[in-house]
């Protein structure tokens, strides 16, 4: 009895410390933000990248370009990161968010890539489109980092 | 909303102008006509352009809900809902969308319900139009023209959708039957935050149609209030407090009488709601004039939630609604108190319980209001899904 209880215990104990080592992980993943190159703004507010991931912001500005931002996928710790940086709340609450959206008929979520190559590829072919990847990914030609200022 | 009203005794008003049965075959030939013209002018757009199929799976969307319950009542029969427990008890709700540019898309949304004998929903068409329209985006501001959505309230649009809602419906005080869709135009502004602060408007103007139960003295009766021209707005403000937001709309409904005269009805709703991570308050004070009937109609509810982990929710509602004749007449006030447990498994599937005791006149038989008022229980076990 005594026996069983105690690796039970040792059981939780070592998902306690996994669980805190992913925590520890997912808060030091790190990400950029890239765009088109041929976006007309180099620097973003906090506030306004969540307007522009929330799609309150349609266009860029001064310009008639229109904003489309994609996302990574929603178990992704990058995701994570990502809106608890910049909306300030969990992936679970976006979620809800757009929920709200798509049934009042107002607006829909943007378009989701599962990897920071797909993020990247699409930025490229896309004039007006915003994803962001992890630090260190390969960007090529025709992607451009925004700084968050 | 408006035929939803106990009529005191003399139980019918002459003066409304509602028909006394569900629409016919041809009204519904009618009514469907904008989602058949959409699907067929998608049909030809897509034929026409030989759309790549990877390129047509960019464009189209399909979203959709379920919200199953299985409920029982203890007394009187309410909501549809009987002493026998049933299953037959949910709203399924199908969203298609077919973006032509980044600019413009097709929706169309139908929606089947069931609310175990409630004669309305066994009246309707299994499969029933809710939504068809063409939206227009101008920058921050977007165009709607078809049958679209009406924003009234914090629920108007959602108040069936459970994976967002603390029960398994909006509260039905505030939210009976009622203008959910225009076949009209409604336009959208969507400020960015500024200094924390957010604002989202609408205008919208069209006509629509109410159908409910009315309970008489010899049974129910299904009615239908066509509206010959609603329009109105909503203003929300979201403010620098993350989660806090403050709301108010007002619509004006003409419905004509039987001499073809317009009469003018007015619905006002204030709201507020505030979200934290721990907790959740929402209230909502809507005041109706039903000047077709001379009645003054206010309704509330709050709304509280505890969360005690992101997805474990205990919530507690108060909803009521009184209708006052502006003459002469007795009250028929309706009062629903219910708590609830709520388990998110994701946001997109969600189970709930929720317990209610609601006493009032309003139930599924006919109570004359010189009597006492009816009492019954009502539990709600239910499983929301959407995506």
């Amino acid at each position: 009895m005594l026996r069983t209880l105690l690796k039970y215990l040792i059981v939780f104990g070592l998902s306690l410390t996994i669980t805190t080592a992913t925590a520890q992980t997912q808060s030091t993943t790190s990400f950029i933000v890239i765009t088109h190159a041929t976006t007309p703004v180099n620097s973003v507010t906090r506030s306004t990248l969540s307007d522009l991931f929330l799609k309150r912001l349609r266009t860029w500005s001064n310009s008639r370009v229109v904003v489309v931002p994609v996302n990574q996928a929603r178990r992704s710790q990058i995701r994570e990161v990502f809106t608890r940086t910049i909306h300030r709340t969990t992936v679970a609450e976006i979620e809800t968010y757009w929920q709200q959206q798509i049934f009042s008929g107002r607006n829909t979520p943007p378009f989701v890539k599962n990897s920071d190559t797909a993020i990247v590829e699409f930025v490229r072919t896309n004039p007006g489109a915003i994803g962001y990847v992890r630090v260190g990914t390969p960007l090529g030609h025709d992607v451009k980092v925004l700084t968050i200022i | 909303m408006i035929c939803a009203v106990k009529l005191p005794a003399p139980p019918l008003t002459p003066k409304l102008a509602c028909s006394s049965v569900l629409p016919t075959s041809e009204g519904i030939v009618k009514r469907a006509f904008p989602a058949l013209a959409m699907a067929a002018a998608m049909l030809i757009l897509l034929t026409h352009r030989g759309i790549a199929q990877e390129e047509l799976f960019e464009r189209l969307t399909i979203h959709g809900y379920l919200n199953q319950a299985y409920a029982w009542s203890t007394q009187t029969p309410i909501l549809g809902i009987t002493k026998t427990p049933r299953f037959d008890y949910r709203v399924l709700g199908l969203q298609t969308r077919y973006a032509l540019t980044e600019d413009d898309e097709f929706v169309v949304q139908v929606r089947h319900r069931q609310f175990g004998n409630n004669l309305l929903t066994d009246l309707e068409d299994d499969i029933k139009l809710s939504w068809a329209y063409y939206a227009h985006r101008f920058g921050p501001i977007q165009l709607k023209a078809g049958r679209t959505p009406v924003s009234v309230g914090l629920y108007n649009e959602t108040r069936f959708v459970g994976t967002l809602l603390p029960f398994f419906r909006a509260p039905v005080n505030v939210y009976p039957e009622g203008v959910e869709t225009i076949d009209g135009v409604t336009l959208t502004y969507t400020s960015p935050t500024v200094n924390g602060w957010s604002l989202q408007t609408s205008v919208d103007g069209g006509n629509s149609a109410i159908d409910d139960v009315l309970q008489t003295p010899t049974g129910p009766v299904p009615t239908r209030l066509n509206i010959h021209m609603v329009y109105g707005g909503q203003i929300r403000l979201m403010t620098p407090l993350q989660g806090l937001g403050f709301g108010f709309d007002l619509h004006r409904f003409d419905v004509k009488n039987t001499d073809g005269k317009g009469i003018r009805n007015r619905l006002a709703t204030f709201s507020l709601d505030a979200n934290s991570r721990w907790a959740s308050i929402r209230a909502e004070y809507s005041a109706f004039d039903l000047g077709i009937i001379d009645l003054d109609w206010p309704a509330a509810y709050v709304q509280a939630g505890f969360h005690f982990t992101p997805a474990i929710s205990l919530n507690a509602q108060y909803d009521y609604s009184i209708q006052k004749p502006k003459i002469t007449g007795p009250e028929v006030p309706m009062h629903d108190r219910a708590i609830g447990a709520r388990y998110a498994f994701n946001p997109n599937l969600v189970m709930k319980y929720e317990w209610h005791r609601a006493t009032g006149y309003l139930m599924d038989v006919y109570l004359p209001p010189n009597q006492p008022e009816g009492r019954t229980s009502y539990s709600i076990l239910s499983l929301a899904v959407s995506f």
